[in-house]
């Protein structure tokens, strides 16, 4: 395992962890605008939030983000870096509203995750396409 | 302990493991203090609709003055067009967030976290029953990223730099800078 899929590895592997405690907590109707926080409120500690909907959708991208690694598809990766862009849109688009557009549960928190998981998936897959790719880089060297 | 790595004209002196662990325990937890606090920056009002959230926090820099000329900015200029300042103050706080965790251009975002922790401090360090040095700790915990460059261990920094190294683009120049 390189670097780079290790890393994207790590990244997978915190989305499902996430998600699956967001599922766990999550109370109230599917898309219940009111998430429930993952993290540890004694200290605090409020972060992203989720109904079941939102941490089944971030529990599935982080899925199939590991399955893209560990099956070297970096397609599949790719893809689970759009659907966590996507999620952050939704979020952005969603709080913004004060009744029924929320449909993840989110809040700013959670856009926040959700661009990590974007911005980890989408930096590491590019760099592992150009690494495999010599004619993308030679090009890119040679344009400088 | 201390390892030098490296060739004779660019010596770097990695630190060693415990120092490496604590670095990125360090970004770690100052990114999760950015990712927490965005939470209740809600917009589209930012709480000016109600006094509170977000833009209580920011009269507290005319109420309880740290610094006037800093003050006279906030009444007249961000006040005014709250609602572009509080999405300015979200997307910044996103940002800090995401990248800190992933240790990604970290020198940059620990750079920026530092600023912003100054602008709140100015905002709220003399409202009742702030803690002064609150902010205080939080401008050092973001220089230590930025000048430890904290993102190299444990973070994306240091997966991707050899890969920038190698090339000849701006982008992966501008983030040799950043990282």
């Amino acid at each position: 395992m390189t670097p780079t899929t290790r890393a994207t590895a790590t990244i997978a592997t915190v989305g499902i962890i996430a998600g699956a405690i967001g599922t766990a907590r999550a109370q109230g109707g599917f898309t219940n605008r009111h998430g429930s926080d993952v993290g540890y409120a004694a200290l605090d500690m409020h972060l992203m939030s989720f109904n079941r909907l939102g941490g089944l959708i971030a529990m599935a991208l982080g899925a199939l983000a590991l399955l893209g690694t560990l099956r070297a598809a970096q397609a599949l990766v790719a893809l689970a870096a759009i659907g966590y862009g996507a999620f952050a849109i939704q979020t952005l688009i969603g709080f913004r509203q004060t009744d029924g557009g929320n449909i993840t549960g989110a809040n700013g928190a959670t856009l926040s995750f959700c661009l990590l998981m974007a911005i980890g998936l989408g930096t590491l897959t590019w760099t592992e396409h150009t690494a495999r790719n010599p004619t993308t880089r030679t090009r890119a060297d040679q344009a400088n | 302990m201390a390892m030098t790595v490296g060739s004779d004209h660019d010596i770097v002196t990695a630190p060693d493991r415990a120092s490496r662990v604590v670095l990125a325990g360090i970004r770690i937890s100052v990114g999760l203090l950015w990712l927490t606090n965005t939470r209740w920056k809600t917009p589209t009002d930012f709480g000016e609709n109600g006094g509170g959230g977000l833009y209580g926090f920011t009269k507290d820099a005319v109420d309880h003055p740290v610094a006037p000329p800093f003050s006279y900015v906030v009444e007249h200029v961000v006040l005014p067009n709250f609602r572009l300042f509080g999405w300015g103050v979200l997307v910044v706080e996103v940002l800090l967030g995401a990248f800190l965790l992933l240790g990604l251009g970290s020198r940059f975002w620990g750079a920026v976290g530092a600023a912003q922790a100054l602008l709140i401090g100015l905002s709220v360090a003399r409202t009742p029953n702030e803690w002064p040095w609150t902010y205080v700790l939080m401008i050092a915990a973001n220089l230590a990223i930025a000048a430890t460059a904290a993102g190299r261990y444990y973070g994306l920094d240091g997966v991707l730099r050899p890969e920038w190294a190698n090339r000849r683009t701006h982008l992966s120049r501008l983030m040799m800078r950043a990282t």
